[in-house]
């Protein structure tokens, strides 16, 4: 007889009833999931499971549904949805992303406790559009730089610095609720980006991290779409409220991680300047050129100059760039 | 679990039938132990190392996939298999079997598929024209073998067949996700 169900599913929704629909109704038929925890981040008709037909009875599981006053963003309504878990484990999920049947197979290995958190791998729609199965190159990459294979392990002490680069989270990790809990690790409470913190500090505060190559999830992009990844507003210059608790942590954590931080901050760089408004350009890169001088000591730009010389010359530039005004 | 027991193995079955129950008995459990030499893990499936390779190595087998293998070899190896009992005695009235199969390593390995048909004196080999490449990405590797083509072993009926994989003669760590056997 299988054990009883202990996962919670936090849902952040806004303006997406008909994904989260779909996404109950596939909740509904996995039997590992014993709390579903919707939080409405104020969309314009509130997405209510109860009034879209939804019961704890036809979910087979607690459902829990709160709804913001205002527009918070996704970080603000997970960490309003974590709060409201009772489950041990919890998964952090969009209502546009699905499960793979491996999700159940997955869910029947994980351990209750003895571990900090499980990354596991997935499929990113774009590629599956492309008629792949995968994520995106660059995070295909890191996985095969880790050398990770099998159902269910340890992390090797040696994949952490490349996994911790993984650009796409945080549907991938089921948490051990307490991990989070004791250890304050949340989301930034910021439109976009809210969960390079969660995702970073779970890598460096983690004692014992799982593992597993299932593609146990979908995670779903209409690049076309409205959803806060699309945004190109001054919301993105709030991405350094998430960055920086990161680099005090990396500076902390030893030399291992200041080249993937380092690699991970100029590659985001690099996508937010293609999402930003043209308006926008000059404070983003004052604010990243203020970044990188508060976040890279001499040692640590050295270490960086001697392992990637050309990551070195590219943050060299972001750090020479001046604005019309100070150029003149 | 059933028991794909191949001497109650009904011949009214389909081909493969006893075949596909035993993969899906793998695919079902989670067993898990060391790899003994020709000792079935499942009735009908077993590993044939080189006797004088020292081999040791491990497999389990995760909910809803077939084996994760970890080798090691103490001498060089001349072969080492993974054998499949095929109940496919009769082929007279098949044209081909074929197979589907995905793995995974963590660099590239190769993995040399064949039918062996039982006769009087021994067996006989029919390779499949394609080698399998294990990658750190899993990919579906899909193949077909004749039974009226280019293999004479195929064409006359067998008192026993295999599917073997021929897996790599060194160390290694090697997954099967999945591993599907048809006839038509």
């Amino acid at each position: 007889m299988s054990p009883p169900a202990d996962l919670a599913v936090v849902i952040p929704v806004w303006n997406d009833a008909e994904g989260l629909a779909r996404l109950l109704e596939q909740i509904s038929r996995i039997s590992a999931i014993s709390q579903v925890v919707v939080v409405d981040d104020a969309s314009e008709r509130p997405a209510d499971p109860e009034t879209m037909g939804w019961s704890a009875e036809r979910l087979g599981a607690d459902l829990v549904f709160a709804r913001n006053a205002q527009q918070r963003g996704a970080g603000y309504a997970r960490n309003r949805g974590l709060a409201k878990v009772t489950a041990n484990r919890v998964l952090f999920f969009d209502s546009d992303d699905r499960f793979t049947p491996e999700f159940a197979h997955l869910m029947a290995e994980l351990p209750r406790e003895g571990f900090d958190f499980c990354l596991f791998a997935h499929a990113d729609s774009r590629v599956a559009g492309a008629g792949g199965w995968g994520p995106l190159p660059g995070d295909e990459r890191l996985w095969e730089r880790a050398g990770i294979l099998g159902a269910l392990n340890e992390m090797p002490d040696a994949a952490r610095p490349e996994l911790i680069q993984l650009s796409a989270y945080p549907w991938n990790k089921v948490y051990r609720t307490d991990f989070l809990r004791e250890t304050g690790t949340r989301c930034t409470e910021i439109m976009v980006h809210n969960d390079i913190e969660l995702h970073w500090l779970s890598f460096l505060r983690a004692g014992h991290i799982l593992v597993s190559d299932r593609v146990a999830a979908v995670h779903v992009v209409d690049q076309h779409g409205s959803r806060l990844t699309n945004r190109s507003g001054a919301e993105r210059l709030e991405m350094f409220r998430a960055l920086e608790p990161v680099a005090r942590a990396v500076a902390q954590a030893g030399p291992d991680y200041t080249l993937p931080f380092a690699r991970f901050a100029m590659a985001l760089f690099h996508w937010a300047g293609a999402q930003i408004a043209p308006e926008l350009h000059a404070a983003f890169a004052t604010r990243i050129r203020a970044f990188l001088a508060e976040a890279l000591t001499p040692e640590a730009f050295a270490r960086i100059a001697d392992a990637d010389p050309d990551l070195a010359r590219r943050i060299n530039a972001r750090l020479a760039w001046r604005d019309a005004a100070e150029a003149a | 679990m059933s028991d794909p027991s191949f001497a109650a193995s009904g011949a009214a079955l389909s081909p493969l039938a006893t075949t596909q129950s035993l993969l899906q008995s793998l695919r079902d459990g989670d067993l898990s132990g060391e790899i003994l030499p020709e000792q079935e893990i499942l009735p009908g499936l077993r590993f044939v190392p080189d006797p004088e390779a020292g081999m040791r190595g491990r497999y389990a087998s995760p909910a809803g996939r077939l084996l994760e293998l970890e080798v090691t070899h103490a001498a060089p190896a001349r072969w080492f298999g993974l054998h499949l009992r095929l109940d496919l005695d009769e082929l007279s009235n098949l044209a081909l079997i074929g197979l589907a199969a995905r793995f995974a390593a963590r660099q590239a390995l190769p993995v040399r598929p064949c039918i062996r048909s039982g006769t009087e004196t021994g067996f006989v080999d029919s390779f499949f024209d394609k080698t399998i490449a294990a990658l750190p990405r899993p990919l579906l590797h899909l193949d077909v073998i004749e039974t009226q083509g280019p293999h004479p072993a195929l064409a006359a009926p067998a008192p026993w067949r295999e599917l073997v994989l021929f897996l790599p003669t060194g160390d290694f760590r090697l997954d099967l996700h999945d591993l599907r056997v048809f006839a038509a």
